[in-house]
C-alpha cells in the first residue's frame, strides 16, 4: 500500500528569482502543490551582460514542495505560461521521486487527498 | 525534446567560500550554471565539549543540475580541485530527476553538434570570446589564486633550510646581494671565517 502510494507523490524544486517566490507560491497553491519550503540561495550562471557589469551572482530561492505526479504537467504548464521557463534564465523546475515516507500521518500532511 | 535526455541533480557539500572555485572547476567541463546554499554543519559536538564555546562549521551546498553523460566528468573535476583531501572537504552526490523544465537551451545545443568534441569546442570558443572582452577583470582574478598558494609554501621550505646550512649574519648578506656568483659567495664566507 505505502509503496504505490509514495511513488503517486513528487518532490518538486523551483529555482526562481528572489522576487517571484510570492507570485510562485500562490499560483502553486492553486495547483495542489503541498507543504512548501523556501531556500534562499544565489545563482552562478553566467551570462555576457551581467559578466560585462561585474556581476555573476544573482539571487534566487528554492522552493520545495511534494506535487501528484497527475499533477506534474499542470504546474509545469503553469509555470511555462506565466513564467515563462522555457526561456534561458528565467528559472528551472525539477522534480524527484520519494523513496519513503516517515509514517501515515506524514504521507497526510504531504498530500491531503490520498 | 527533453524527455530525450536524461538529468541528475549535483549536489556537493564544501567548506564556505569553496563552491564558487568547484563551480569553475565544474564549468571547464561543460555545466552551464548552478546554484549556492548556504549550509551550516554539525559535526564538532565533541570539540564543543571540550573547548566550552559554539562551534558552527560554515558549509556551501553547491546544485548543478547536468545532462547524465557530463555526470562523471562534472563529479570527477569538482573532487579533484575541492575533494575531501584539500581544504575545500567536499562530497559529492547526484541525484536522479524525474521531469525537468527550464533547460531548453542546454538540450538544444548537443543534439545539432552531436559529435562530442565538436560541441565542446564550440562552447569553449563561444567562451573564449568571453573571457576576452572581460580578460582584465578575469586574468587578475585567476593569476592572485595560484600566487598567495606558492607564497604560502616556498619561505616555510626556505627558513626550514637555510639557517642550518648558514649562521644568520651570512643569510642576512646574501639576501642583500642576490646576485652574487657562488665562488664570490665561498670567498665571503671564508674570509669571514
Amino acid at each position: 500500500m505505502n509503496s504505490n502510494m509514495n511513488e503517486d507523490i513528487k518532490l518538486l524544486f523551483i529555482i526562481v528569482d528572489r522576487k517571484l517566490t510570492d507570485k510562485v507560491l500562490a499560483d502553486l497553491k492553486e495547483n495542489d502543490a503541498e507543504f512548501f519550503q523556501i531556500l534562499y540561495g544565489k545563482g552562478t550562471a553566467r551570462s555576457e551582460i551581467l559578466n560585462l557589469l561585474g556581476d555573476n551572482e544573482t539571487e534566487r530561492s528554492i522552493i520545495l514542495c511534494f506535487v501528484k505526479e497527475k499533477h506534474v504537467s499542470y504546474v509545469f504548464d503553469m509555470l511555462n505560461t506565466k513564467y515563462k521557463f522555457n526561456k534561458p534564465g528565467k528559472g528551472i523546475a525539477f522534480t524527484t521521486s520519494l523513496k519513503s515516507i516517515s509514517g501515515p500521518l506524514a504521507l497526510n500532511i504531504i498530500s491531503k487527498n490520498i | 525534446m527533453e524527455n530525450n535526455i536524461q538529468y541528475e541533480l549535483i549536489v556537493t557539500i564544501l567548506n564556505q567560500g569553496y563552491a564558487e572555485k568547484a563551480m569553475d572547476a565544474a564549468r571547464k567541463v561543460g555545466a552551464r550554471g548552478g546554484t549556492i546554499l548556504t549550509a551550516r554543519g554539525t559535526a564538532t559536538k565533541k570539540l564543543e565539549k571540550k573547548y566550552n564555546f559554539v562551534i558552527t562549521p560554515e558549509k556551501e551546498i553547491l546544485l548543478i543540475l547536468t545532462d547524465s553523460k557530463q555526470r562523471n566528468d562534472i563529479m570527477k573535476s569538482i573532487i579533484e580541485k575541492v575533494g575531501l583531501t584539500t581544504k575545500g572537504s567536499g562530497i559529492t552526490f547526484s541525484i536522479p530527476v524525474d521531469e525537468v523544465l527550464g533547460l531548453s537551451l542546454i538540450s538544444s545545443i548537443p543534439s545539432s553538434l552531436d559529435t562530442n568534441n565538436k560541441s565542446k569546442s564550440y562552447l569553449d570558443s563561444k567562451y573564449d570570446n568571453l573571457y576576452i572582452s572581460t580578460g582584465s577583470i578575469n586574468e587578475t582574478a585567476k593569476k592572485d589564486e595560484p600566487e598567495v598558494i606558492e607564497n604560502e609554501a616556498e619561505p616555510q621550505l626556505e627558513e626550514t633550510i637555510e639557517p642550518s646550512a648558514q649562521p644568520q649574519e651570512d643569510i642576512q648578506a646574501v639576501e642583500y646581494k642576490e646576485s652574487i656568483d657562488n665562488d664570490k659567495l665561498n670567498a665571503f664566507m671564508k674570509s669571514k671565517k
